[in-house]
């Protein structure tokens, strides 16, 4: 465990060492072993399989690659070389909120970069971490397409076009309010 | 093949083009009204869905008799969502930026009155007495729409509109011929693979044709990694069944029984038309078992990719389909001779597959005789950055790319000027003015030092920094390169730790030559493509715009007031209004306050510089500027 803590920085360290409890690993199992009932069992699977588990959980739990590997019979390193390979597995689980911002050309002629700074320092974390309240993760994405709209966020599936520093802040108030009213009054502590 | 045998082919395909152009028909001789939503990604980016779901509501709700049909991207991006009407005894008129509201005047005051509101449409869709056309805008007079025909004019998922319109002919004309005349009549069309390098498709298909194992693949690749083209997607989502007829003539060819269509998963539209298009083809008998009675079997899979840019290498393709990391194999072995799981493997580019059915429906001669004598055809390029129309375009090859730019594209936007445009994404390279006279094809742009690539074209105008430019597409690449060869893997982050260097001002101009010096290596020794098209986009820079270098590395300063460390943002005290607080309030980490004489003062200590002052600054003050050298901000007295 000692060697893995060192593979990640900053506050996913601390959500990837995160205990998992144990209707948490029920669920992996459950999710794993469906993924591997649905899909043949063979090493040419074996990224679809780890899409549709990722798809199921949101990402790829270490005791999932390990029951992948178990059953295609190939080493777990093998099934982690893949996982870490391609950029669409994440290896710590998503926020609740999933914030991606576009880096492609256009958005980073028109200033993508400078909306990545400006969720990251509201945010307080790097491109693909999670807050620590596992409320918000970020992502950078290379293109989503609509170019003529750059610069672009996706926020939850939604495409945000044209963004600003300012919206970035207007965004990030609207979930704040959303959560106020969830939480009953006097429990907001700083809001 | 015996006569009978094509003739029963022949029957076969007729019974469904009869059924077809029945549907197809009906719809175009309805009495109704119609209204077409172009319903893509980037329709849906900017609130097709909305559009299209206020339209329906509309036409229940009123109890209105219209037709609503989903098509796909109509190529024009930046007016999009697009909605055309086509009233009976109207010509069919396009909309563009259309909101639900909009949507809402259309029903009301078109649809149920008869003024077709005039203020929301981009043109009609074709020549009339009436209403302006938009045929009639200047990039019509160059676009030549082979690929993009019916993309925006059927519905992607019904498979009348496709063999109503021509499709499925060529599949039917080719299961009647032997694999050898095919190659030899596309051979004679001079198709060139449109994935970017250019290589002679035909010859791919004899080398595969001739490979001796069996089984064979044919591999459709739609993994568009490069950052801002998106013409792989746009065809998937709207076309998809001519890629699988390409996919399926392509089979017959080789003599294999099994396609796949690697999609990037991060085109989840693209995924569900494609795999719809799949089902329906099986359903009618064009894909399957003894595809029209002619005893050749063919089926295709989707296989999503998992977003690795390496992927559109083929080696590297087919590593990943193999279950490994997308690492690419020395060539020779060509996966034509030994490609997935050992075997022959025909890999193209979906849009030289959806390409294919034209030219055997068509001949090859009308293609040879588009374009240039060594470049025929067309070519669709995602037309982006500073210029006024973006989207999608097709134009012959050989068309210069002034008439790109300038008439296609509209020029430059908000009155700029042109700097460069951006060719091939990251291996390509950056042209300037000087090259705009060069036609389009793919032996010219290489010369260049540009590629032809996907076909992402960017334009710069004199805002882009052209050091951070060529800094955005190596760090892309140095991110994207597998690891598998030294050059590339050491090479480029060495490169982009001296391009770093240099956007930061910490250049000297010793690293111009060491960049330069270890461009060229990378560019000799890599393996694969990535690393060989890497260093393209500096080396043009380098060569086309060395003096933005030498600004940099000599004064510190950056000509196009772009590069973050080498800029400041300064308010002009003479031009700023003491009772306006526009720029305080906006600043995102309060770096603005007012001085003793209420004049604004930015904090350059604490300023990130977002550049949100300087668009709150109203338009008649203007009193916020970037100024570089940083050091020519006078200090606060």
């Amino acid at each position: 465990m000692e060697l893995a803590r060192g593979e990640f920085t900053g506050p996913v360290s601390d959500m990837a060492e995160m205990e998992t409890t144990l209707g948490e690993e029920k669920d992996i199992a459950e999710t794993t072993q469906r993924v591997l009932q649905q899909v043949p069992q063979h090493r040419g699977n074996l990224i679809p399989i780890l899409q549709r588990i990722q798809e199921g959980l949101g990402y790829l739990p270490r005791s999932a690659m390990a029951q992948v590997a178990h059953c295609l019979h190939i080493p777990p390193i093998d099934v982690y070389s893949v996982a870490t390979f391609y950029n669409q597995f994440r290896l710590s689980p998503p926020g609740k909120h999933r914030i991606k911002v576009c880096l492609g050309t256009a958005c980073h002629m028109k200033g993508g970069q400078i909306i990545l700074e400006a969720w990251q320092r509201r945010l307080g974390i790097r491109v693909g971490e999670t807050t620590q309240d596992r409320q918000f993760s970020l992502d950078r994405v290379a293109c989503v397409g609509c170019c003529a709209m750059a610069p672009v966020s996706v926020v939850d599936g939604a495409v945000e076009g044209r963004v600003s520093p300012t919206r970035v802040d207007g965004i990030l108030l609207g979930f704040g309010l959303e959560r106020e009213r969830e939480v009953p009054k006097g429990e907001t502590g700083d809001g | 093949m015996t006569a009978k045998a094509s003739a029963d082919i022949a029957r076969a395909f007729h019974k469904l083009r009869v059924q077809a152009r029945k549907e197809w028909q009906a719809l175009k001789d309805s009495p109704k009204p119609q209204i077409f939503v172009g319903t893509a990604t980037c329709g849906r980016a900017a609130g097709a869905l909305e559009v299209r779901d206020t339209f329906r509501k509309l036409l229940a709700e009123g109890d209105i008799d219209a037709i609503l049909t989903e098509v796909g991207c109509m190529g024009y991006c930046y007016a999009e969502p697009l909605v055309v009407i086509a009233k009976p005894g109207r010509p069919p008129i396009g909309y563009g930026y259309v909101t639900p509201g909009v949507a809402e005047r259309l029903v009301k005051d078109f649809l149920l009155a008869d003024d077709p509101c005039l203020e929301f449409a981009l043109g009609a869709m074709e020549e009339n007495e009436l209403i302006p056309s938009i045929l009639d805008q200047p990039r019509f007079k160059y676009e030549t729409r082979v690929l993009l025909h019916h993309c925006g004019s059927i519905d992607p998922e019904n498979l009348n509109h496709y063999i109503a319109n021509g499709g499925y002919e060529a599949l039917t004309k080719a299961l009647g011929l032997s694999p050898q005349q095919i190659v030899e009549e596309i051979s004679r069309s001079g198709l060139r693979g449109r994935g970017g390098a250019g290589f002679p498709t035909g010859r791919k298909w004899q080398i595969c044709l001739a490979a001796p194992e069996t089984p064979k693949y044919v591999i459709g690749n739609a993994d568009e990694g490069d950052p801002g083209a998106f013409m792989d997607r746009a065809i998937l989502e709207s076309t998809p069944h001519s890629v699988l007829e390409g996919m399926a003539i392509a089979g017959y060819v080789i003599g294999a029984e099994r396609g796949y269509l690697y999609v990037r998963a991060e085109y989840p539209l693209a995924v569900a038309r494609a795999e719809t298009a799949i089902r329906q083809a099986r359903e009618a008998g064009l894909l399957g078992e003894n595809i029209l009675g002619s005893g050749f079997s063919f089926d295709i899979e989707v296989f999503c990719g998992s977003g690795a840019f390496v992927c559109g290498e083929e080696t590297a393709l087919i590593s990943s389909m193999e279950g490994r990391p997308g690492m690419p194999h020395h060539r020779p072995p060509f996966p034509a001779t030994r490609g997935l799981w050992s075997k022959p493997t025909l890999i193209n580019n979906v849009k030289t597959l959806a390409l294919v059915p034209h030219i055997l429906r068509r001949s090859a001669q009308w293609h040879a005789s588009l374009g240039t004598p060594a470049s025929p055809g067309t070519a669709v390029f995602a037309l982006a950055g500073k210029v006024v129309n973006t989207g999608l375009v097709e134009v012959p090859m050989g068309t210069t790319l002034r008439q790109l730019i300038f008439e296609v594209g509209g020029g430059i936007a908000k009155g700029k000027r042109f700097k460069a445009v951006q060719i091939g994404g990251p291996s390509g390279g950056c042209l300037p003015e000087g090259c705009l006279d060069l036609p389009i094809d793919f032996d010219r742009l290489s010369q260049s030092g540009a590629m032809m690539g996907s076909g992402g074209m960017v334009v710069l105008d004199e805002d882009d920094c052209m050091v951070e430019v060529a800094r955005y597409f190596l760090d892309f690449t140095q991110r994207e390169s597998c690891g598998k060869c030294t050059p590339c893997r050491l090479g480029t982050k060495q490169m982009l730790a001296i391009l770093e260097d240099i956007t930061r001002g910490r250049g000297t101009l010793a690293d111009l030559a060491l960049l330069k010096e270890l461009a060229e290596v990378v560019r000799a020794a890599s393996l694969c493509g990535l690393g060989k098209t890497a260093p393209n986009p500096v080396l043009t820079t380098l060569r086309y715009f060395e003096d933005e270098y030498i600004a940099h590395v000599t004064e510190g300063r950056c000509p196009a007031l772009m590069c973050h460390d080498l800029i400041a943002y300064y308010i002009l005290p003479e031009r700023c209004e003491r009772s306006c607080d526009a720029c305080v309030g906006s600043c995102a980490v309060e770096a603005i306050s007012p001085n003793r004489k209420r004049i604004k003062v930015i904090d350059q200590a604490k300023c990130v510089k977002c550049g949100t002052c300087l668009q709150s600054c109203p338009p008649q003050y203007s009193a916020v500027v970037r100024v570089s050298p940083p050091s020519l901000v006078p200090a606060e007295r």
